[in-house]
Parts: C-alpha cells; structure tokens; sequence
C-alpha cells in the first residue's frame, strides 16, 4: 500500500491550466466513484478550490498516481501529455507533510490564510459521504484538523493581515469596533479601494457613498455596493455622516484640508473618523492626523503594516515545520504499525 | 486572623494574574488571556469571605475603620472588572485594574484607625451614602482604566505603528462605551450618595458639615464628574479629552480618600 499526493497548484501551474482542470462539487459526483474504479484507489479525497487540485490517495499499486492523472484529465477532455509538466507528485510521509503544510495555510499563496482549513474538511466531508474514506484518510484528516488547530494557537501564523485593503479595515475595527452601524465614503475609484469597501461589506458595512469627480461613474459605483452616490461638490458636506472616508481620487493637491477637517469635526460632535488615503498624490493633508478623534493611514503606512504582518508569519514557519515534522513522524508510525502486512 | 489570612491569599491571586496577565503580554500569548478571569473570580470569592468574616467579627458594616473603607473599595473594582469583563468580553482590564486593587488592599492593610467618630454613625441614611458612594467611587475606578486603555489605543493609532499592546487592548469604541457608561453611573450614584449624606447630616443633628474636608472633597469630585459628564453628553468632548479627565478625576478621588483619611486621624 502506498500513500500518494498527486495534484497542481499556482506554484506549479498557471490560472489558464488551474480553471481547465477545478472540479465543482457537482464535477466531484462523477470523479470519485470512477477514482475509485478506474484509479483503483482504496482509499482518496479530492481538493479543488481556485489555487489547487490535488488528489490524496492510498492505493496497492505504486502506478495509481499514473492512472488518476488519467482518469481526471480524461474527465475534462485534456491530454495528460500536456498537463504533465504541472503535475507534481509525493509518496507515503512526504505526502502527509504535503497535506499538513496545505492545511495550514504554508502551501497558500497568502501564507497562513486560513480558508484552505475550510476547503480541506469540505473535500474531506463529500470524499467521506462517497465512502471513498476509510481508516487512513480517516485518521489522516482528523490529525490535519487538530494539527490545524494547534498551529494556529501556539503560533502567530494567521496572524494580522497582510493586504493593504484588508490592513485598513482591520484598523477600522480597532477604531470603531462594530463595523455594522458605520457609514463609509469612497472617493474616486480604483482596485485596491474597491478591495476595501468589499472588506467592509464582509465584515457588516451596509451604508455606502460614492462620489466620483464624474457623476455617472459615481452613480455607476454606488450601484455595485448597493450604496448612494453623491455629486464631488457635495462630498466634503457629505461627510459629516460618515465615519470611514476612503479617498483614491487622481486629484493633483489634498483635497481634503486641515481646516475643513476641524470645522466638520465640531459638526460631528467630535464622533471619530478614519480616513484612509489610498491616492498618490495623497488626497488628504497629512497635518490632520493631529486634530483629535481623526485618524490617517496612507498607502504606505498600510503596506508597511502589511509588510511588517508578513514579516511576522514568516518568523513562525520554522515553528509551524515542527509540529508538522512531529505530526508527520507520529502518524507515519502509526501508519506502519497497521500490520497489515503492507509494503510501505 | 482568619480573615487576615483569606486577604493575604486573595491579594497573593490577584498578584499572580497580574504578573501572568503581564507576562502573557510580553510573551505574546494570547490564550493565557482566558485564565486571567478565572484566576480574578476565584480571588473575588476568597477576598469576598475573607471581608464577610473580618465585618461579621468586628461588626464594622458602616465601614467605620479606614481599613475596612479601602478593603471594601478594592472589592468592589473587582467585583466592577468582572462585571465589565464578562460583559463586554474584554481581558485587558486587569493590566490596569488589579494594580489599583492591590494598592487599596496594601493601604487596607497599613491603614489604621478612624473608629473614633463610631458612635456617630448610625442611622438608614448613612448605610445608604456609604454604599451608594462606594459604588459610585468604583464605577469612577472603571472609568479610569478604560480611559488609560483608551489613551494607549489612540497613541498607537496615532503613531501608524502599532505596537503589541494594539492587539490585546479592545477597541476605541468599545472602550468609550464602557467609559461613558462607568462615568453615568458613577454621577447618579454619587450625586443619590451626596443627598443621603446630607439626609443622614440632616436628621443625626442638623450639622451640614460643610466644613468637613471629606464633604468639600465630595463636592468638588462631583463638580468634575458633572463638568465632564455634561460636556460628553452634549458631544462638546469626545474620546481623548474625557479619557484624560477621567483618569486625573480618579487620581483625584484616589488623594482625597488618603488625604481625608489622613488628616481625620491626626
């Protein structure tokens, strides 16, 4: 019996490769069964999410690997000589450290993002619901959700947040706390403050404005977060409402000044306000930051601090590899010790 | 002694879930957070026997005794902790709250006298002004430590690079909730303590005891808290301002407590 890990993932393969070969939960109906008839595996379970398609298996012959490469590029009508060369391929402890790392979120292209934990139990829950789990991947999955766990616990690696937008809001947090009853404005448009208001609808936001130098994309703006969109005269008025401002507009100079700033404070009865200033040129006058109750970042304190968090998940790695190599060595001996009379 | 030896074990918890809490902060583990509020309520129901025993044997319920005054304070800011604690599901209290209670509870200890004026003090309305105001004292406490909390949270933001602490201290928000609620309560108590003070002054001999150094010190916290209180309702201060204020106004409460203790006994 041999355990195996045979999959592709953005390391290895690009996005046009990756999205030929994703199984949806529907895809995963067919796959399994015919993993289990046609691979002959004992034993499997079926990861697909949009960085990653990887097959867990156990199987007697040491050509399953082969002959699931076939079967899943069959299934989508790919010839195997041309997806060969993303493939990649581990055996026995290598491929329950694949496992453990990928469930941790060392595997991940946003190091120790912890959705993949998710994705992990969901394969496992609908592998398990075709009866294509028995012992092993059994007991192999529940060791990766407990090792997950502790991970997670006893080292820092999902902690903080390592993208600009997502550094804002967590910062908007600790300002605010309840992000629900909060009334956000965006100025101008652009990806990353885009990203943030989608972080902020995630976490509760419901109230939005936007307001674009030109009406019909600020109207256009508003319309994709079901928000209000406002004329760019009236924004400055606006803004007595709200208590998040996220500025990227291609304005030259500050549009947002110091004095303005004091005078809206008293209209708000001095309720604090973060602004977060993506643009560059900055929309909004660093000397703000010293009128009490408002709060600047720009784009470089928020990408410093994302730097910084990144920085930190890395110092945990080496700590994450040994619990992983302890869990690995555990599970390994166990494995071995099935006497079954298995050649492993 | 018995009660003696319940305070000594209480102040020795409390001593060790700060240093933990401390430890955990600097060692960054978070999850030893968890064990700081149990460790608090199992020292809350030691100090709370211990204070039952040493009332039940002197018969001090009127808090005659300086010690008694401190000991009963310190309890009830833990007792104040935990509520807010459990509450608002926030850890970092104890940073700030146990260092007062242990202060109280060595002052309790070091303190003596102030049983002379005993005879005097009987009658409803004094049990209703002492426990009114304690309460009110200890919600003025509670002010105080969120609003140290809250200035270290706006240093942190303000300097665009938070620290460690920035994890572990909750929110702004939550932080100015707690503040203003502690500093509401504490006003009404105090000012509902002040009245049956004057009631009890009123009926125990019709002195309005003006001149007495711990109604003017009352007066004037109560002047304060009002000020204060009336400029955050009224959203002319907000946020670093009434933080400020309310850790000074303790502070004040704090010295006029040792200071009017003092000056009784001499």
């Amino acid at each position: 019996m041999e355990l195996f890990v045979l999959g592709l993932n953005h390391k290895s393969a690009p996005v046009n490769i990756r999205e030929q070969l994703a199984f949806s939960e529907q895809d995963l109906q067919t796959v399994l069964p015919s993993l289990k008839q046609e691979a002959g595996l004992e034993e499997g379970v079926l990861l697909s999410t949009c960085n990653r398609v990887e097959i867990y298996g156990m199987a007697e012959s040491n050509k399953s690997s082969q002959q699931v490469k076939e079967v899943i590029c069959h299934y989508r009508d790919l010839s195997v000589d041309e997806m060969e060369p993303y493939f990649y391929d581990q055996i026995n402890s290598q491929s329950v450290g694949h496992l453990f790392r990928v469930a941790c979120g060392l595997d991940s292209m946003v190091l120790g993002e912890t959705e993949i934990f998710g994705q992990v139990k969901k394969a496992y829950q609908t592998a398990t619901d075709h009866k294509i789990v028995g012992t092993v991947m059994h007991r192999m999955f529940q060791k990766t959700f407990q090792l997950g766990k502790k991970v997670r616990t006893h080292t820092g690696i999902n902690v903080g947040s390592v993208s600009v937008s997502s550094v804002a809001v967590d910062l908007a947090e600790k300002i605010f706390d309840d992000l629900k009853s909060k009334r956000v404005m965006i100025m101008g448009a652009g990806e990353m403050s885009e990203a943030t208001v989608n972080h902020l609808v995630e976490r509760g936001t419901e109230s939005i404005l936007a307001s674009n130098r030109s009406y019909d994309r600020a109207v256009a703006l508003a319309n994709r977060f079901k928000g209000e969109a406002v004329h760019y005269d009236d924004a400055f008025n606006r803004m007595s409402e709200v208590d998040i401002v996220i500025s990227s507009t291609s304005a030259p100079h500050p549009i947002i000044q110091f004095d303005q700033v004091k005078k809206l404070m008293q209209e708000r009865g001095q309720k604090p306000i973060f602004f977060i200033d993506i643009a560059v040129p900055r929309d909004v006058d660093s000397e703000i930051d010293k009128i009490d109750n408002v709060y600047l970042y720009n784009i470089d304190d928020l990408q410093e601090l994302a730097n910084e968090n990144l920085k930190n998940r890395q110092a945990q790695l080496e700590k994450c590899e040994q619990f992983i190599d302890e869990e690995v060595g555990r599970f390994m001996e166990w494995y071995q010790n099935l006497g079954k009379g298995w050649k492993v | 002694m018995q009660a003696h030896l319940f305070f000594i074990f209480s102040f020795v918890i409390y001593l060790l879930t700060f240093l933990g809490h401390l430890t955990s902060l600097i060692l960054n583990r978070p999850h030893w957070q968890s064990l700081a509020l149990k460790g608090i309520l199992f020292g809350f129901v030691v100090n709370a026997i211990g204070l039952v025993i040493e009332l039940v044997h002197t018969g001090d319920f009127l808090l005659t005794s300086t010690s008694h005054t401190y000991a009963f304070l310190s309890i009830l800011i833990v007792l104040f902790h935990l509520l807010l604690s459990v509450r608002y599901r926030v850890n970092f209290l104890a940073l700030f709250s146990m260092p007062l209670v242990l202060f109280l509870m060595l002052a309790s200890h070091l303190a003596t006298g102030g049983d002379e004026g005993r005879e005097l003090l009987i009658g409803y309305w004094l049990k209703l002004h002492v426990v009114l105001t304690f309460i009110a004292y200890s919600a003025f406490a509670s002010a105080c430590v969120t609003g140290l909390g809250y200035l270290i949270q706006d240093k942190q933001l303000k300097s665009h690079h938070p620290g460690k602490m920035f994890q572990w201290i909750p929110p702004l928000g939550t932080l100015d909730e707690i503040n203003t609620r502690s500093l509401i309560v504490g006003i009404l108590l105090l000012t509902l303590g002040l009245l049956s003070g004057f009631f009890w002054a009123k009926t125990s001999g019709g002195v309005f005891w003006v001149n007495d150094p711990k109604v003017l010190c009352a007066i004037a916290i109560w002047c304060l808290y009002s000020f204060l209180i009336l400029l955050r309702v009224t959203s002319r201060v907000r946020g670093r301002k009434v933080a400020v204020v309310s850790v000074f106004g303790f502070a004040l409460v704090i010295l006029s407590f040792i200071g009017v203790n003092h000056t009784v006994i001499n």
